[in-house]
């Protein structure tokens, strides 16, 4: 479980709202509760002057978030074309200011083979990709290749967010009876509702990957944080600790938590610089600059 | 069973099967229907049709002897550029394990009129008809015929398509790209009916290893219930063989997208019992 000094919901929505550094966004899906209410709240979250390219391999229409639409192929290279042909060149992307979504509502169509390729060719710092992968879909790997990694593998590998879509089950037996009767693909009723479950994995620049379990209403569009016990609990502890320790009120109330919660730490700004270790500091009107300071940032 | 326990289907919220909704200009929606072994699929897409035909699955709601008092008054419901000539039809079936025959009897049984429907019978001589070509060419001709202005309407059936994966031996992404997709595209409602007894399906993680041909059996079905806006998933009783009860039809909502849709889907379950030509449905 990943460090509590910050609010999950804030990272999630960054996520969603591409405003992280992630220019690769892996979305795993299963027939108990697809995907695409992950791109729904994608197109919902993100401004309105991102560009929303739409690859189809499965999709019947086309939503109405999209900008282009393209139809999906077998050939990566022939994909990349089309996709290509709607973004802006490297040239233009350096003075241009505007993002760009490229969604693929099936990245399984495209063979282990030649998906690494595509995903380096697109994911730039101004076109972020975002690709759903079904995990129900079995893959057939030649004999030979037998030790190289799999589609998923080689996704999660290069993804620094990752989003798993799943059914919202109360417990663990509940999901296991869910998981046994999918795969005899007998669909019992609730699934595909607008409850589910999402578990967010986001990598930051350090190598440290932060993982955390939302429910999530595509209704209301809310994101609720699921926290184990243990830690409920240890919330509580903590604020009978201060009890009669001092005469000052070291506790914090549901207001001032709340009001916390909801900071965006500079933590989440500093991973979208390039250089590594770089100080967040905003300069106040009353702060004494000194240019010779030796302790300047050196970058 | 008494009367009273007696269901009429409604597969959307606003108690119809097939709503106009999805008949809009620029819809296009998937709808999968799975059968298992001794759960045939007939009267469930007899169904459809007679709801395409008439506006209401009339043989399935009624009692067996009003159908055949009514039978004779039944009138076909009007519907944009449908007329009786056969300029379009109000229903196309393409299958490939039944003939034209098996269809032309059970919908003459209910009284549907042969010009309101077309049938392309995909089971006599396709191999003859298709042997040596390659397997692009007869999939981009099955396109063509099945969407040329002749045989196109609103409803398109396909009946066990993934038949075609061992027929013109493709894999279930060439059959979905080159086939399902631009047929789906092409008309406003298409049911893909599967068989899908033995579906055993790992996923993409698990470590065994499948035959080639289970792994595109499984990745055929599983995309369709990804691209499908309703499954109706039709199996025999879990507990074994009853009398009055030949199965389950359960209805819930598959993987593609109804935000777009002012209706949603009736997720219900029902039993059912077939019994000579009739099949009834009953509460869970």
């Amino acid at each position: 479980m990943a460090s509590s000094s910050h609010n999950p919901s804030i990272l999630l929505r960054r996520v969603l709202a591409l405003k992280e550094n992630s220019p690769f966004i892996l979305v795993i899906d299963s027939i108990g509760r697809s995907g695409h209410c992950v791109l729904d709240e994608v197109a919902r979250e993100a401004e309105e002057s991102t560009t929303i390219i739409y690859v189809s391999f499965e999709t019947v229409r086309k939503p109405k978030y999209a900008t282009h639409f393209v139809g999906g192929c077998k050939s990566a290279t022939r994909l990349l074309t089309a996709i290509q042909s709607s973004l802006p060149s490297p040239e233009q992307s350096k003075f241009s200011a505007s993002k760009y979504l490229v969604v693929i509502d099936c990245v399984n169509f495209i063979a282990a083979s030649s998906v690494v390729e595509l995903i380096t060719q697109l994911a730039s710092p101004s076109v972020t990709l975002l690709a759903i992968y079904h995990k129900d879909l079995p893959e057939y790997r030649l004999p030979e290749l037998e030790n190289y990694p799999s589609s998923l593998q080689l996704l999660r590998f290069m993804a620094p967010s990752i989003l798993e879509v799943r059914p919202f089950t109360n417990d663990l037996a509940a999901e296991q009876d869910l998981e046994s009767r999918l795969q005899k693909l007998e669909m019992p009723l609730g699934l595909n509702s607008s409850i589910y479950k999402l578990i967010l994995t986001n990598r930051r620049k350090s190598g440290r990957a932060l993982t955390y379990t939302f429910k999530c209403d595509s209704q209301v569009h809310s994101f609720v944080p699921i926290q184990d016990v243990r830690t409920t609990s240890d919330g509580q502890e903590d604020s009978e600790m201060f009890e009669g320790l001092t005469t000052f009120n070291l506790n914090t109330s549901h207001k001032q938590k709340a009001a916390k919660d909801q900071v965006d730490l500079p933590f989440l700004e500093a991973q979208s610089f390039n250089t590594g270790g770089a100080i967040v500091y905003e300069f106040e009107k009353d702060d004494d600059y000194d240019e010779e300071d030796p302790y300047e940032d050196p970058f | 069973m008494s009367a009273v326990q007696k269901q009429e289907l409604s597969l959307f919220s606003d108690h119809s099967v097939l709503t106009k909704a999805l008949f809009q200009q620029n819809e296009h929606h998937v709808i999968y229907v799975t059968h298992k072994l001794g759960t045939s699929p007939s009267w469930l897409m007899n169904a459809l049709i007679e709801t395409q035909v008439f506006g209401s699955p009339l043989s399935l709601n009624e009692s067996h002897a009003s159908a055949v008092n009514h039978a004779s008054s039944r009138v076909p419901v009007q519907r944009s550029g449908f007329s009786s000539n056969g300029r379009r039809k109000a229903a196309t079936i393409a299958s490939w394990i039944h003939d034209s025959e098996f269809f032309h009897t059970a919908l003459g049984k209910l009284k549907i009129d042969p010009a309101s429907y077309q049938i392309q019978d995909y089971l006599t001589d396709f191999v003859l008809k298709n042997h040596g070509k390659p397997a692009s060419r007869v999939l981009k001709s099955l396109v063509e015929e099945l969407t040329s202005t002749q045989s196109q309407s609103d409803l398109l059936l396909l009946e066990q398509p993934e038949l075609l994966m061992h027929l013109l031996n493709v894999s279930s992404d060439e059959l979905h790209l080159d086939f399902i997709n631009p047929l789906a595209r092409a008309v406003p409602l298409m049911v893909i009916v599967s068989y899908t007894e033995s579906h055993e399906n790992p996923g993409a993680e698990a470590l065994e290893h499948l035959a080639h041909d289970l792994i595109e059996q499984i990745r055929f079905q599983t995309g369709c219930v990804f691209k499908s806006i309703a499954v109706l998933g039709i199996k025999p009783l879990a507990t074994g063989r009853a009398k009055d009860v030949t199965g389950t039809l359960t209805i819930t909502r598959g993987g593609a997208e109804t935000s777009h849709l002012a209706i949603d889907i009736a997720e219900n379950e029902y039993l059912f019992h077939t019994q000579k030509d009739t099949t009834k449905l009953f509460y869970r």
